[in-house]
């Protein structure tokens, strides 16, 4: 599951993002003291907010709290690097995503992911640490 | 029980002796005080401070106590101090686009922070106490620790040490320094709050008697491959 969302991420595919989704999906980001909720808030949500924060993204997969869990890396093009962006922790409910928590950048070096990748090495960005 | 030499050592200001007493339980002190505090940063300025409050205080420990007990005792006392001192770490957060949708609720629980599971993977695997009614998995999971949050410190921290580790109500009664009547109470209120702020019917619940576990035992047979994926996955 934290494949195939990651690809529709990945590929801005609302469609194919949201049809991973619950009806009543929950998107939080902590410390923003706010919930969406609903598929039609959650397309709503990537296109004016996930989208727009993260233009470019790359992901690893990770656990987080007994969840799956992705690593988001978003395009520095100045620099020519990847750089962590945030985490994604995935609430599964049955084959559906009931929950996606998105937490600060600074977390991931908790999880012994870097915070940036080089941009040279994109061939590896989807291995699990 | 500790080996008495080791006290003895460890008492008369043996660092290394210290260390050792201390080493079996300190990694699972960790999560302890993340479920408590809700935030891996805060829980590892907890877990400093308890071993610092431990050292300081092992001349009075008297072996009455298990020297996990009165670890935990310790634990859960520093964490209930940081939060009546609200000596949380600040949190700062980006702005959001102007153009974002209007959320449907308040997150309450601003200073949520994810857990590792490596972390999890690599503790000792003791059994809690029969008394246990969270699995273990679920004990860390992001809607169990967000709804402990809600619950008023005092609350939290009983249903932890009873739910999810297993102390006696007892145990519990004598880690907080209260009554074993008022621990039932709050007990008793704090399991109810917890099943109102459950989430979602698929989101993991305190283990219940009952209908509640038969009808997680069928949602986990109907998703045998996810679960595999989940549970292999931790390997």
């Amino acid at each position: 599951m934290a494949r195939r969302l990651a690809a529709a991420l990945g590929a801005h595919d609302v469609d194919a993002v949201v049809s991973l989704l619950a009806e009543d999906i929950r998107i939080a980001m902590p410390p923003f003291p706010a919930i969406w909720q609903g598929r039609e808030r959650a397309a709503r949500f990537l296109t004016e907010v996930a989208f727009r924060l993260v233009p470019e993204a790359r992901f690893a997969e990770t656990r987080a709290n007994n969840q799956p869990a992705l690593a988001v890396y978003t395009r520095d093009q100045a620099a020519g690097i990847w750089r962590g962006s945030g985490l994604l922790v995935i609430t599964l409910r049955g084959d559906q995503i009931a929950g996606l928590t998105r937490f600060e950048s600074h977390t991931l070096r908790r999880f012994g992911l870097p915070r940036m990748l080089p941009g040279s090495s994109l061939g590896e960005w989807a291995a699990r640490p | 029980m500790a080996d008495q030499a080791l006290l003895d050592r460890a008492r008369s200001g043996d660092e290394a002796a210290f260390a050792e007493l201390v080493k079996p339980h300190r990694r699972e002190l960790h999560p302890h005080c993340y479920r408590l505090l809700g935030s891996f940063d805060d829980a590892d300025d907890a877990l400093q401070e308890t071993l610092l409050a431990a050292r300081r205080g092992l001349p009075a420990f008297q072996a009455r106590a298990s020297v996990r007990t009165w670890l935990y005792r310790i634990a859960t006392n520093t964490c209930l101090n940081l939060v009546r001192k609200a000596a949380r770490r600040p949190q700062t957060t980006e702005p959001l686009p102007a153009t974002a949708p209007v959320p449907a609720g308040s997150n309450e629980v601003t200073w949520l922070q994810p857990y590792p599971d490596k972390l999890l993977d690599d503790l000792p695997d003791d059994d809690p106490g029969p008394e246990a009614r969270v699995e273990r998995n679920e004990a860390v999971s992001l809607a169990f620790v967000t709804a402990l949050q809600l619950l008023s410190p005092r609350a939290r921290a009983v249903l932890i040490l009873r739910d999810v580790l297993g102390f006696t109500v007892r145990e519990v009664a004598g880690i907080l320094g209260s009554t074993e009547e008022a621990v039932a109470m709050t007990l008793s209120r704090a399991r109810a709050t917890l099943r109102g702020h459950t989430p979602s019917p698929g989101a993991p619940v305190p283990r219940l008697p009952g209908p509640e576990r038969a009808r997680r035992t069928e949602w986990r047979a109907a998703w045998p491959r996810l679960w595999a994926r989940m549970t292999s996955m931790r390997s």
